[in-house]
């Protein structure tokens, strides 16, 4: 998890609107960066929490380009949309693509900050999220490709006897692997292995070609 | 009695009589020299019947001698004025021949000085004869022995007479026959005539005096007949005249045509009664510069009096259109028309001209500008139908910008102590979004505004601008790149501001149509400005789009003709009337790679030209 405050970050090839969102943001409380298009704001991303207030309208890279570009990244920051009058296939393609919010740029103060925090709410969820992930990664990436055969018949739900027939092993150094694998992913139990092996959507495509 | 002494006389009455005719028109008309010449050949005659008859009467030798040279005289003074008549009257002729005569006849008139011989005809005279002749009257015949010189005056008749039929026959090629039968006829039967019978006395044979006079009659009969005919065609042509006149009012009625013209030289004016009534005038009273100038409406006296200025200096011909106030307080416009007549100096003698009312023309015309007013306002209404979704957005700007501004303020404001700079700055800013929003809607109402034509000075720099401003956001939205240049020291055109930036907005609205649908680098149109020529701007529009169909090109600037799904086909039409109307041209052409240009060329104002 990220120590630093979530930066709103706003970006609008308008300098004068700018620089009156960035000044009642900051007014408000919040960390505050501006940028007078996408281009640089995805050169100068980062990877501080928070969200994004983009223009939908600008010259060059528009508001729905900033969306996919920032979707194929690294940080990928919950995008609110300010737009003077929003079109109703633009914003459906907007939402469609997980647009946190969509603002009308004399939109109510209320609405507007309302829809910031719940940006930031988001992205720190989607961060802590991320974050267990990752934990829950470093654990997996230290299982031995042997370790990981076994992590999956288990989770299959085979006898160690079927498993070792299998791998063509002792059905005692099945037991061994099985220790060693609930040590490494700190789990005491198959339900709570199971549970993790979810979370991280391990054997995603073995799930997926189930009937 | 005797005869003789009244026939003379009455003879050289006669001679007289019709000299002085000729001298009386000679002197009056144009060109004088025939008539001139003429008069001088019949006083010549009336003379020498004087001195025929002091010759008949003479009574000593010594006298008859003095009325030979005055015979001598003027008989060389009629010979002489004839042939030199001839020549100006038959417009021909051969050059050395009419020389020969007067050059003969003064080298045998030499003779008469010679002293001890009494003329050129006689050697020495013998003597003095009394003759009777019919009638019982008596004259005196000389006797003497014959000069040799006398051949010169001969030969000088001789010459006159091969001049005179030479003429004749000249003139008669040329069509003049019954001058050339008429008059050369009697003047070659008056020399031949005087010649042999002058002969005829000298040798002694016919005993008669000299008869110059006699043949002299028959030249007076044909100059008067000659007269009378030039009488008969003038009254003749007195009649057509007045009738061309009859047919010229006519005409001019039927028309409505009012003639008029202005003497320089005594600075009067003749206008014919349409040209009067034309002009509000009466049919009486007298005309002058001032009362046809104050005629003429207030506003329009200044162009009228520069047209006529320039015509008299310079063009010799000018038009021009003005009002003239009726006594009823109605206008009635009249076109002017005047050609300045000069003297063979290039001094200007006279300005004649026509007058015409062109009111219904003008209502017409004025009833045409306001359609096309009305169209051409049409035309950007609907242009702005289609800017409306990108000038809102172009107005939410500078608004969402002022709100936010506004809530900042309001937070600032709840903090203790507030943060005075930062309220200072707000405040500026948001005055600024203000004017930016007021200028967008500005421009807005300003074509949407009903008006007329009204062209004045224009920065090509600022018209740019405008149009820059009414489309940004709309090339934003379609992703398309606008570029404007203004070649510098660029200067100002004489245009409607207003109707000017329908123009551009048209040609840049069609360019970003023509490029919507196209990939990156292509999607741009491009506004260039340059000098054309000394005295136009050209103004070019280019997208970089599929171009135009070649059988379309022709088509574009129809009404109506269009190749939007969209479109009323009104746009272009219109941009080529209003560029019309300002004395310019607007055409497209294909680009050599992609897309099409539409160019315009606006005159440049008159006070920029002229620096």
């Amino acid at each position: 998890m990220n120590a630093s405050a979530p930066v709103v970050r706003v970006v609008d090839d308008d300098a004068s609107f700018l620089v009156a969102m960035a000044r009642l943001l900051k007014a408000a409380g919040y960390t505050v960066r501006t940028f007078a298009s996408a281009a640089e704001l995805l050169a100068k991303l980062g990877d501080d929490a928070g969200c994004v207030l983009a223009d939908l309208r600008m010259p060059g890279m528009d508001g729905l380009d900033l969306q996919q570009a920032l979707m194929r990244g690294e940080n990928v920051l919950p995008l609110v949309f300010l737009t003077g009058e929003g079109d109703i296939p633009t914003t459906v393609t907007a939402m469609r693509r997980g647009a946190e919010d969509f603002l009308t740029k004399h939109g109510s103060k209320q609405d507007l900050l309302a829809a910031v925090d719940r940006a930031i709410a988001r992205d720190a969820h989607q961060r802590a999220k991320r974050d267990r992930l990752r934990a829950l990664w470093v654990r997996i990436d230290t299982l031995t490709p042997r370790e990981l055969g076994v992590l999956r018949q288990v989770i299959e739900g085979r006898r160690n006897k079927q498993i070792a027939v299998d791998l063509g092993i002792n059905e005692r150094t099945v037991k061994l692997h099985r220790t060693a694998i609930t040590t490494k992913l700190k789990v005491r139990s198959v339900a709570e292995l199971i549970k993790l092996v979810q979370a991280a959507k391990l054997f995603e495509e073995s799930v997926a070609d189930l009937p | 009695m005797n005869w003789i002494t009244v026939a003379w006389p009455m003879m050289a009455a006669a001679s007289l009589t019709l000299g002085l005719i000729e001298l009386r028109i000679g002197v009056a008309q144009r060109p004088r020299s025939a008539r001139l010449l003429f008069s001088l050949s019949a006083f010549a005659m009336a003379a020498s019947c004087g001195v025929e008859l002091a010759l008949m009467r003479a009574d000593t030798i010594a006298e008859a001698a003095a009325a030979l040279r005055w015979v001598d005289a003027t008989v060389g003074v009629i010979v002489v004025s004839l042939t030199a008549f001839i020549w100006v009257y038959f417009g021909t002729g051969t050059k050395w021949l009419a020389l020969a005569v007067p050059i003969l006849w003064v080298v045998g008139a030499s003779a008469d000085w010679v002293p001890g011989r009494p003329d050129m005809t006689y050697a020495t005279i013998t003597g003095l004869r009394a003759v009777e002749t019919f009638g019982g009257a008596t004259f005196n015949v000389v006797e003497g022995v014959r000069n040799p010189w006398t051949v010169f005056a001969y030969l000088g008749a001789l010459a006159q007479i091969l001049f005179v039929v030479d003429a004749s026959v000249k003139l008669w090629r040329r069509g003049g026959r019954r001058r050339a039968l008429v008059v050369g006829g009697s003047v070659v039967f008056f020399t031949l005539a005087a010649g042999v019978m002058a002969n005829l006395v000298e040798a002694g044979i016919t005993r008669t005096p000299y008869m110059f006079s006699l043949a002299f009659l028959v030249i007076l009969v044909a100059m008067g007949s000659e007269l009378t005919a030039d009488v008969l065609a003038s009254a003749h042509l007195g009649g057509e005249l007045r009738e061309s006149e009859r047919r010229m009012d006519l005409a001019g009625t039927a028309a409505n045509l009012g003639m008029w013209a202005w003497d320089l030289v005594h600075d009067t004016i003749w206008a014919t009664r349409r040209a009067r009534s034309l002009l509000g005038l009466s049919e009486s009273e007298m005309l002058s510069v001032e009362k046809i100038t104050n005629a003429v409406h207030p506003d329009d006296r200044e162009p009228r009096r520069h047209a006529i200025e320039r015509a008299l200096k310079i063009d010799n011909e000018y038009e021009v259109e003005y009002r003239v106030t009726l006594a009823d307080a109605q206008i009635r416009w009249i076109s002017s028309r005047g050609r300045v007549e000069r003297d063979a100096s290039g001094k200007p003698l006279l300005v004649r001209g026509i007058v015409i009312d062109i009111s219904a023309r003008r209502h017409m015309e004025m009833k045409m500008e306001l359609l096309q007013n009305q169209l051409a306002h049409a035309d950007r209404v609907s242009m702005l139908g289609q800017l409306a979704a990108a000038l809102a957005h172009e107005l939410n700007q500078p608004l969402g910008a002022i709100l936010r501004n506004a809530e900042a303020a309001e937070l600032f404001l709840q903090q203790e102590p507030p943060d005075l700079e930062e309220l200072r700055a707000i405040l500026i800013d948001i005055r600024q979004d203000d004017q930016r929003a007021g200028n967008v809607i500005d421009r807005m109402r300003a074509l949407l505004k009903r008006r007329s034509f009204a062209p004045r000075a224009l920065l090509v720099s600022d018209l740019l601008e405008n149009v820059a401003t009414l489309t940004r956001a709309d090339c934003a939205a379609r992703k398309a790149r606008l570029e404007l240049s203004v070649e510098p020291g660029l200067p100002a055109v004489m245009g409607d501001p207003v109707q000017l930036q329908q123009v551009l907005l048209n040609l840049v609205l069609n360019a970003t149509d023509a490029v919507e649908d196209l990939e990156g680098d292509r999607r741009k149109v491009a506004v260039r400005t340059a000098l054309h020529g000394n005295d136009e701007v050209e103004f070019a529009v280019s997208d970089l789009g599929l171009g135009i169909e070649k059988e379309k090109l022709g088509r574009l600037f129809e009404p109506f003709f269009t190749t939007k799904s969209k479109g009323m086909g009104i746009g272009l039409s219109i941009s080529r009337t209003i560029i019309e109307a300002h004395g310019g041209k607007l055409w497209a052409e294909n680009n050599a790679q992609w897309g099409a240009t539409f160019r315009f060329t606006v005159p440049v104002a008159a006070e920029a030209a002229s620096s």
